[in-house]
């Protein structure tokens, strides 16, 4: 049985290199693949994260930049990560002008696996960082179109994305162009979630994840798309500016301590809703979100809605006023 | 929509699991979590559902373009990999259940294995190759649906014949995924299933416990993945047939387009037809409105295994 297996298995290492070239490039080689087999050329290292790094490179045969985006496989326990699976298997049938395109996949060596994409100037927390914010009503507004008419066609796919927030949406700087990033989270409706720290950044996250709730679906990423709404027209991420001990707080402090009135159910999936005893009286989002138009205050409040069952859909955004009372684009 | 769900497990009961395992489990809240998520959008409108199911059928169209229209044709050919591919997927089909893992995951396991089989020729008679791939599909399809996945030496835990190493497990998934050109999101009848359900309620709003008809809809469509025939049939028009099937109805024209005009009746009469034809593809029994328990385990799966028998030898004759 092993000499049975040798063979198959060398074989198998010939058959993969050949397959994992041709399968998305069309391209054949005698050679294992490499990070050079990509048809990349390395310039830089972009940035760097927990999953491995991102390079800017340029397409040997377009002379087009691309980032390459190289995922170490540290658990050979487990095979390819779960993540990686997902995030090419997603993008693979995500086709919309304000989503990432994925050009090509590759490994290397059976540590790596190498996702090429193409490249956009920066991101958006960037944008707001080193750019003063985008003060530009237009701006915002233009953003906001893009953001939600990227989650609503990931929403009619019955994709959740489960991590938006600036630093995963990108632009292309000449022509303000959005386009939505890292799908690594991402997840079809109707899953059974159990929920773990690791899932979206802290200041993004939905109050019915915050409330560790297993029942949540699309309704998250509004809330996620509402805090970076406000984030561009404040300048700062709006739940760090309500400075509380912990984001739950910050949320109650804002729009108001939740009842059973307000968002049914919720003494049933929050026991220890008594610890926030102090009843908050909403501040109201006006406090802090000055210099937005009514109709823009109004959708954002329809959107950091507490009770996920009454918070506006991606789709019925796109239609709100706020999006009808001036031609824009 | 409100339900019950505790009285109906959704995870269709296929096989004995001798041993369930404690740690990977779902205990009743699971459960009813599970099912409450499944209905939880019941407050948007029609017309998000038939956008939704607009979009669906639109990628089905274009997934069913690339796969698996000619594998019956090519299987048939050769009589020890039809034996070999049904192994494998009961194979697939009792992990399945000792894990409790979702619906979904059985048939995308399946489908990963068609499609994989599709675009290589295996030359020889040899077991472990069809194994260290059904073990490969099992691992992937778990990655992309369940939130806990277990090891791989764990999956491979149940009659397996050979124990591969992680190492060349992990080989194998790359060369699958690679071979599907990573596309592993693919639409499966189980898209379709509630869709349907909540179309068909319109006209007939007689039925009381829609948890027990998703549990049996979803029972029937694990075992096409038994029967070859059935690789011929769309994922929406498999979605269909089992619906009707399952609920006693014929299949008219009426029902046919309330579902969607564009689902091809004549596609989902044969479906149907070929379920009716099948003993392994049966309803688990006739639906009454109080269901107090659920038919025992064993000679369930007695059953199974006898129908197995007769299909596999049905297969000969062809």
């Amino acid at each position: 049985m092993w000499n049975e297996e040798s063979d198959w298995i060398g074989s198998f290492d010939a058959l993969l290199a050949r397959l994992a070239e041709c399968s998305m490039c069309s391209r054949r080689s005698g050679e294992r693949p490499g990070a050079a087999q990509m048809d990349v050329k390395i310039l830089d290292v972009a940035a760097e994260g927990g999953y491995g790094r991102v390079f800017r490179c340029l397409d040997v045969h377009t002379g087009a930049l691309v980032a390459m985006k190289q995922i170490t496989m540290v658990r050979l326990s487990q095979g390819i990560p779960a993540q990686i699976i997902r995030e090419v298997s997603l993008l693979r049938e995500l086709h919309h002008a304000n989503i990432v395109k994925l050009l090509r996949v590759g490994f290397t060596e059976n540590r790596y696996v190498n996702l090429v994409f193409e490249h956009l100037d920066y991101d958006l927390h960037q944008f707001i960082v080193n750019r003063g914010y985008p003060k530009d009503a237009t701006t915002v507004k233009s953003f906001m179109f893009q953001i939600l008419s990227a989650v609503a066609y990931c929403h009619s796919r019955k994709v959740l994305h489960r991590d938006l927030k600036p630093s995963n949406v990108l632009i292309n700087h000449s022509k303000r162009l959005i386009k939505l990033a890292d799908f690594g989270l991402a997840r079809e409706f109707a899953d059974d979630f159990l929920y773990t720290e690791k899932l979206g950044t802290s200041w993004y996250r939905a109050p019915e994840i915050l409330c560790h709730s297993r029942q949540y679906s699309t309704q998250v990423d509004l809330w996620s798309v509402g805090c970076i709404f406000a984030e561009m027209v404040i300048g700062q991420p709006l739940f760090q500016v309500i400075n509380c001990r912990d984001e739950l707080e910050g949320i109650f402090k804002l729009l108001g301590t939740p009842t059973e009135e307000t968002w049914p159910g919720i003494t049933k999936l929050m026991p220890n809703l008594h610890i926030y005893c102090s009843k908050f009286d909403p501040l109201g989002l006006e406090t802090f979100v000055t210099d937005l138009e009514p109709s823009g205050l109004n959708l954002l409040s329809m959107m950091l809605c507490l009770d996920p069952s009454k918070r506006i859909s991606a789709e019925a955004s796109l239609k709100h006023a706020y999006f009808t009372d001036v031609n824009w684009i | 929509m409100s339900f019950d769900s505790s009285n109906h497990p959704i995870s269709p009961d296929l096989y004995c699991s001798e041993v369930t395992s404690e740690v990977i489990h779902l205990d009743s809240d699971d459960e009813a979590l599970k099912f409450n998520v499944l209905w939880g959008d019941s407050d948007h409108d029609d017309s998000d559902d038939e956008s939704i199911l607009l979009n669906l059928l639109e990628s089905e169209h274009n997934q069913v373009q690339e796969q698996t229209k000619f594998l019956g044709q090519q299987l048939r050919k050769k009589t020890w990999l039809i034996n070999a591919r049904e192994e494998a997927i009961n194979w697939i089909l009792k992990v399945h259940a000792y894990y409790s893992f979702k619906p979904e995951t059985a048939y995308l396991s399946v489908d990963y294995f068609n499609r994989f089989l599709l675009s290589h020729t295996f030359t020889q008679d040899k077991a472990w190759p069809l194994q260290l791939l059904s073990v490969t599909c099992l691992s992937l399809a778990a990655k992309m649906e369940e939130s806990k996945v277990p090891l791989l030496l764990d999956l491979q835990v149940i009659e397996s014949r050979f124990l591969f190493k992680p190492k060349t497990v992990q080989r194998m998934e790359l060369l699958v995924m690679a071979s599907l050109k990573w596309r592993l999101r693919t639409i499966t009848p189980f898209d379709f299933v509630h869709l349907f359900i909540s179309k068909l309620l319109c006209s007939a709003s007689t039925w009381g416990d829609l948890s027990y008809i998703v549990s049996l809809v979803s029972d029937v469509i694990i075992r096409t993945c038994l029967v070859m025939d059935f690789l011929e049939f769309s994922p929406s028009t498999i979605a269909a047939a089992a619906l009707l099937w399952v609920t006693n109805q014929c299949v008219d024209d009426k029902k046919s387009y309330c579902l969607h005009k564009n689902i091809s009746i004549e596609m989902v009469k044969k479906c149907y037809k070929l379920m009716k034809q099948k003993l392994i593809i049966r309803r688990s029994e006739l639906y009454w409105p109080k269901i107090s328990q659920l038919l025992p385990r064993s000679p369930t799966c007695v059953l199974d295994h006898a129908a197995a028998m007769q299909e596999s030898s049905d297969a000969h004759k062809l």
